[in-house]
């Protein structure tokens, strides 16, 4: 229910501010609670059974944070007891400080051949 | 020429040389067995004793390589096959676990087609193998497993040869093997190694056990034995009825969704080349579950990354041979265990499968019970011409031109597909620890130029998803029971295999699956197996870390604990110098990306004169 609200009204997504956070201790905090095991330490994501990529294209901190804490699909929740607010605007901070990834079509190795 | 300037073509010489070389020794070495058998008063000699009349069976099978963990309970059977059989197909593999014995056969049958034998001890032999009999039961892969073991107590040594012995030594693979037999006769042992070949070597193929007794091996063949080596015919494997052919062509010639899922469909290029003519015909995508390789990653129609979606538009299935087709339409969640439909309520779905023709209760691979409305039981690849034929009888013209009105569509969503996976691949390209998707493309540039294998193409689901593979021999599926420890002995075994096919063969290695057997790397070196094994070190049971972080959020727990008791690190394990000590080549550990090329570029110099190569690579968890 709560994303049909979030579509019907794209400001509560897109018009709140994160919180200010540390992108350093961002860092710390998304190896600290092992954020990077599902997501890679680079945001990029996981495969089998591992969790989707983060960036680019970082979610909006209302859906970020609302994920985080009370997520859909297979994600574990990380509630406040034990992940603060602090760290978690942290985190969001340090994911958007992530240099962006070469864009595939620059990198010889992923230019594969093939017939099709 | 220095050792460093032999080409592959000049190592494979060399090695026949050897071989031919030790050959002779070992017949020399049976003409002074011969020749000493005359035995002076008072000496006891078995100049033609039991084992080698057990020799000569398994040499009727065509059996090449025996891999085994020396033991007593076939110690008369080991010389046997070194001094009265040359130690030539077969050739003992000196193993370091009956464990690592069983995978290595397993990635062996799957590389050459056939099976390998092994040789177990007893009691102790059986139970180190037994979780690796169970990964090739799941499998479905033969496997000529020989058992040692004395039945008769009062020919026992006193003391250790009592614990090593059973009652019933194959009773604790019984659930997980297809048949076993304990002869009492050499003519018995004849008649069931042939019979234990044919049922292993027939679909749905499985590993068979034989024990050799020991008294049976040591005693000398009694002159008046009129013994017979069975001649051995495989079965052709069993095809789908051709009415329920007819009514499965008619449905999926109707459909307006089409999908393909192919799992252990194929068991040849024949069966790949097979693969394609039905896909083409029904102009339908092919989603490959990559138990083995079933479809060229090339072919427009090749789609299993959207396998997903494409199963919940479908309004018809065929399923080929799937081992989970109940987890093809529905799934669990996890951790909550919530079930959830991923296909239409009024999905049709057919099934050509023999997983049928296996009942056995206690082990639950059998898998979810999946409703079909058309079961057709039969071998995937040997049906697939028939269901060809009845599928081009069925689509008429202008049904044709309605099919083929869809390639377009078809090859661009192709293209939409590896454009998002090679996006994503790319997508924290220079990240250190590695990222699981750079070391898949780092490790198709060092061999692409080659003819390859990638002995475990699951485990690293990057390369199944971007490299190009057309080959039947380029992707040897994986385990099957997911039983850890199987990856690093199994790549050995198909790259035995590959040796002589000029295949180099490849694997990308789990640092807790080496760790089960890492004794295999020494069976590499002393046996001269050409393989490149490039570590997906991740210092963790990386599946472990992530479900200790399910099961603290599901409590409304602290994640930060997740590591205790998951990882494999503090201290670190250097695999290479792991790798070093038994005498393979190896580097690392790598954490640079950038340093991944050269140092492949150098182990695949190695391993293209003949000899195991290993890097380390530090890497991300998945």
């Amino acid at each position: 229910m709560r994303f049909f609200i979030l579509l019907l009204f794209p400001s509560v997504l897109f018009g709140q501010d994160a919180p200010a956070g540390s992108p350093e201790r961002g860092q710390k905090a998304f190896l600290k609670y092992q954020c990077y095991t599902c997501h890679g330490t680079a945001g990029q994501g996981g495969e089998r059974g591992a969790g989707p990529r983060l960036l680019p294209n970082l979610f909006p901190w209302v859906a970020f944070s609302m994920q985080t804490r009370t997520p859909r699909q297979d994600m574990p929740a990380y509630r406040k007891d034990h992940l603060g607010d602090q760290d978690l605007a942290d985190i969001y901070a340090y994911l958007g400080s992530v240099k962006p990834s070469p864009a595939a079509a620059s990198l010889p190795l992923l230019n594969f051949e093939g017939k099709r | 020429m220095s050792e460093e300037g032999l080409d592959r073509r000049s190592f494979l010489k060399s090695a026949a040389a050897i071989s031919t070389s030790i050959a002779a020794a070992s017949t020399v070495a049976a003409e002074t067995t011969k020749k000493s058998s005359a035995a002076l008063p008072g000496e006891k000699i078995i100049g033609r004793p039991g084992s080698d009349f057990m020799v000569d069976v398994i040499k009727a099978t065509g059996i090449e390589y025996i891999a085994s963990n020396p033991a007593s309970s076939f110690r008369s059977l080991h010389e046997s096959i070194v001094n009265y059989g040359g130690n030539r197909k077969p050739e003992f593999l000196t193993c370091m676990h009956e464990e690592s014995s069983v995978a290595m056969a397993h990635g062996y049958a799957k590389a050459a087609g056939k099976p390998m034998g092994v040789l177990a001890h007893g009691s102790v032999g059986l139970q180190h193998a037994a979780m690796a009999v169970y990964n090739a039961w799941c499998d479905r892969v033969p496997v000529m497993i020989f058992g040692g073991n004395f039945m008769d107590a009062a020919q026992r040594r006193p003391g250790v040869e009592w614990y090593h012995c059973v009652q019933d030594p194959a009773g604790m693979l019984r659930d997980f093997v297809k048949w076993d037999d304990q002869p009492a006769s050499l003519q018995h042992f004849a008649e069931s190694v042939m019979r234990a070949y044919k049922f292993a070597t027939t679909p749905p193929m499985e590993p068979v056990v034989i024990i050799a007794d020991g008294m049976l091996q040591e005693h000398p063949i009694d002159e008046d034995a009129k013994l017979a080596i069975p001649k051995l015919t495989l079965s052709a494997p069993p095809q789908g009825e051709s009415g329920a052919l007819k009514e499965a062509a008619r449905m999926m010639a109707g459909a307006e969704n089409l999908v393909i899922i192919a799992d252990r469909a194929a068991r040849s290029q024949e069966g790949v080349r097979r693969m394609v003519e039905l896909a083409e015909a029904l102009n339908a995508p092919v989603v490959d579950l990559g138990s083995r390789m079933n479809f060229p990653t090339t072919h427009y129609l090749a789609r299993s990354e959207d396998g997903r979606a494409l199963v919940r538009e479908a309004d018809v299935v065929l399923m080929l041979e799937v081992a989970d087709p109940w987890g093809q339409l529905n799934t669990i969640s996890d951790p909550q265990h919530e079930y959830r439909r991923l296909a239409k309520p009024d999905v049709k779905l057919i099934h050509v499968t023999l997983a049928d023709q296996l009942m056995k209760s206690n082990y639950q691979d059998a898998q979810r019970f999946c409703p079909c409305d058309l079961s057709i039981s039969g071998d995937a690849e040997a049906t697939l011409p028939a269901l060809t034929e009845a599928v081009k009888k069925e689509i008429g013209g202008s049904r044709k031109s309605v099919l083929a009105g869809r390639t377009d569509k078809l090859r661009s969503q192709q293209r939409e597909m590896k454009d998002r996976t090679r996006a994503a691949a790319a997508n924290g390209w220079n990240a250190v620890p590695v990222t699981t998707a750079r070391l898949s493309a780092e490790l198709w540039n060092a061999i692409k130029g080659d003819k390859w294998c990638l002995a475990d193409s699951r485990n690293l689901g990057w390369s199944a998803r971007l490299w190009p593979a057309t080959e039947h021999y380029n992707f040897l599926g994986h385990s099957g029971a997911a039983g850890v420890g199987q990856i690093a002995p199994a790549a050995v075994g198909a790259a035995l295999a590959n040796r002589d096919k000029g295949i180099l063969t490849a694997v990308i290695q789990p640092d807790g699956d080496l760790m089960y057997a890492p004794g295999v790397l020494w069976t590499a070196a002393h046996h001269k197996i050409p393989i490149l094994m490039l570590m997906h070190n991740n210092r963790a049971y990386h599946q472990e870390v992530m479900h200790l972080q399910k099961m603290a959020g599901l409590h409304n727990r602290r994640m930060d604990t997740a590591r205790i008791g998951t990882t494999i690190e503090n201290p670190n394990i250097d695999y290479a110098a792991l790798a070093r000590a038994q005498g393979v080549w190896a580097e690392g550990p790598i954490t640079d990306p950038a340093a991944i090329a050269p140092a492949l570029q150098r182990a695949v110099a190695v391993v293209k004169r003949g000899e195991p190569a290993l890097i380390d690579v530090v890497t991300q968890g998945r």
